[in-house]
């Protein structure tokens, strides 16, 4: 049973050997087996080339390139291992990084979203929780080398501009919290450094080692908690304040925030079989789950819970 | 919205809006600027069983035109109505003509007062004319509590212009470095609409609640109502100065104090 906080306390995340000497220019990260679970999950995708494309250059016979790849990450830190495979493979690629984009039966994939982010949503909520048996992966996605869609796809500068993306998330996040971004602008370039390659070298210690002083925010609760609701169909993207209390100061479970955006999706006491689920990280959390233990161990490392609801 | 947004509001005008206060700022500043410029309040439906909610948009032409000598184009605005981005035949008249007086009159008519900007362009051809048909959005950001510009520009064939082009043909000048240095990456980016969930650029909404609190200490409205009825014209003449869209100057001093 996840810890459930005291009243008026922000709980602290599951944690057991707690940091030492925040000097050190690396802080390791407390012990936390639930974030540790998500940090390590990852889909297998199987990146094929544009089929037009490579007719157009003459090879259509070019092997797929299979990856495993961790649900926390961005395709953009994974564009120079595809594009190495494809180079290999004899395609002769000029261009650069920032012309590579990818899509998901023919739909483009937002680089700037988390791969399980993405995959939750093309794959899971698209085929309304069927695909949560695996029957979708490996992930079949079209890599293309040009032609990037300017009018779906944010432009990119390749890497540099993902890590903008992810710092602004996570100013973001430090705003709703605090009703200001002095925490994340007071960050030294070397801490903010230390988020940014934690997670673009998959090093949990490094990135948590950080991240855990955001989520703890020096124990002060939220004032609300950095949430994004993802109905099916393309609506727009729910982003509403989300206090972690109720009037009483009592904490709140998931169903009641998802109750304040969808009260007929998720309504306070279920009279029948229930019509949607929500989603975090390809799995259904317990709705009973409390909001603010949801937040600072369940969520992306961009600090947001990105929930995908399914429509059963 | 749920009542969440209303429970960090102050009893008095704050800086930091509800949606609902929103609505009232852009319905109050759509009636201002009635005779002025053409800002369309577009409805839309968030979801399934949730009230409508607005935004505003407005289309503006602004053309160039630059000289075999290289030196000197002078960009002055136009607008159009409707929120279209491409050139409907009623409007392309209208460019037609401008490109004929434009010989005759160096700085043409302009809806907006002082907002000239007088970037030097090289260019080797003969004089050509240049447009770009920019969209400006207002759009509130529940997050930041606070209204936000996006905006997005096209050339004449319908292709959208880079970051370095927005840079080069709404900034003005002088203000170029200032913004490209702001905050953690610069004052000007991309995002996803959060309606149309297209890309469009947009100014960061960081440094909105400390403008307009700043604004809102000076001026000390005890009246709630006009705070948020001036709420956008003041908002407007920071920001959108920036980028290309401003109030005309006579309206910030009717309605700022």
């Amino acid at each position: 049973m996840p810890p459930q906080p005291a009243q008026g306390k922000t709980p602290t995340a599951a944690s057991s050997n707690s940091t030492s000497a925040n000097n050190t220019s690396t802080t390791s990260a407390p012990h936390n087996p639930i974030a540790k679970v998500i940090w390590e999950g990852s889909i297998p995708i199987q990146f094929s080339w544009d089929k037009a494309e490579a007719a157009a250059v003459g090879s259509s016979a070019v092997e797929s390139f299979f990856y495993e790849a961790q649900r926390c990450s961005y395709f953009s830190l994974l564009t120079s291992h595809v594009r190495k495979h494809f180079v290999d493979m004899a395609l002769h690629f000029i261009g650069d990084d920032a012309e590579v984009w990818y899509d998901y039966e023919g739909t483009p994939l937002k680089w700037h979203y988390p791969i399980g982010l993405l995959y939750d949503i093309h794959g899971l909520q698209a085929s309304s929780g069927r695909g949560m048996n695996g029957s979708l992966l490996p992930w079949k996605v079209t890599v293309h080398f040009q032609n990037f869609p300017v009018d779906k796809l944010i432009k990119t500068q390749a890497v540099d501009i993902c890590k903008d993306y992810f710092m602004a998330m996570i100013k973001e996040a430090d705003y709703l919290r605090n009703g200001t971004t002095k925490k994340v602008m007071n960050m030294s370039k070397s801490d903010q450094t230390q988020l940014w390659d934690g997670l673009s070298s998959n090093n949990y210690d490094r990135f948590w080692g950080m991240n855990y002083k955001l989520m703890q925010n020096d124990g002060v609760m939220a004032r609300n908690l950095p949430i994004r609701i993802y109905l099916p169909e393309n609506c727009p993207v729910i982003q509403e304040p989300s206090s972690p209390v109720d009037d009483k100061g009592q904490p709140k479970t998931l169903r009641q925030i998802l109750n304040a955006s969808l009260p007929n999706l998720f309504p306070l006491v279920e009279t029948g079989p229930p019509v949607a689920e929500a989603m975090i990280h390809g799995v259904i959390p317990n709705l009973d789950t409390s909001a603010i233990w949801a937040s600072q161990n369940m969520s992306y490392p961009d600090n947001f819970l990105h929930v995908v609801i399914i429509i059963k | 919205m749920t009542s969440e947004t209303h429970q960090h509001r102050q009893s008095g005008p704050s800086a930091r809006l509800s949606y609902s206060d929103f609505e009232v700022a852009i319905k109050a500043f759509l009636h201002q600027t009635r005779h002025h410029t053409p800002w369309s309040y577009v409805e839309y439906s968030p979801r399934r069983g949730q009230p409508l909610q607005g935004y505003l948009t407005l289309t503006k032409l602004i053309h160039s035109h630059h000289t075999s000598s290289g030196a000197t184009s002078t960009i002055t605005g136009t607008f159009l109505t409707g929120t279209t981005t491409t050139i409907d035949p009623a409007d392309q008249l209208l460019l037609d003509e401008l490109a004929e007086q434009l010989e005759d009159i160096p700085d043409g008519d302009d809806y907006e007062q002082g907002e000239e900007t007088d970037p030097v362009v090289e260019n080797s051809s003969a004089t050509t004319f240049d447009y770009l048909s920019v969209n400006y959005h207002i759009v509130f950001s529940p997050s930041y509590q606070v209204p936000v510009l996006y905006f997005n520009a096209y050339r004449p064939d319908g292709a959208a212009i880079s970051l370095e082009e927005i840079y080069e043909s709404l900034v003005p000048e002088e203000w170029r470095g200032a913004i490209r240095n702001a905050g953690l990456n610069g004052g000007i980016s991309q995002q996803d609409h959060p309606v149309l969930n297209t890309p469009y650029f947009y100014m960061h909404p960081c440094e909105t609640v400390p403008l307009m609190e700043t604004i809102l200490q000076n001026n000390g409205s005890p009246n709630g109502t006009s705070f948020l009825e001036s709420y956008i014209v003041t908002w407007l003449s920071f920001t959108g100065q920036a980028i290309g869209v401003s109030v005309p100057t006579d309206m910030v001093a009717a309605n700022g104090q």
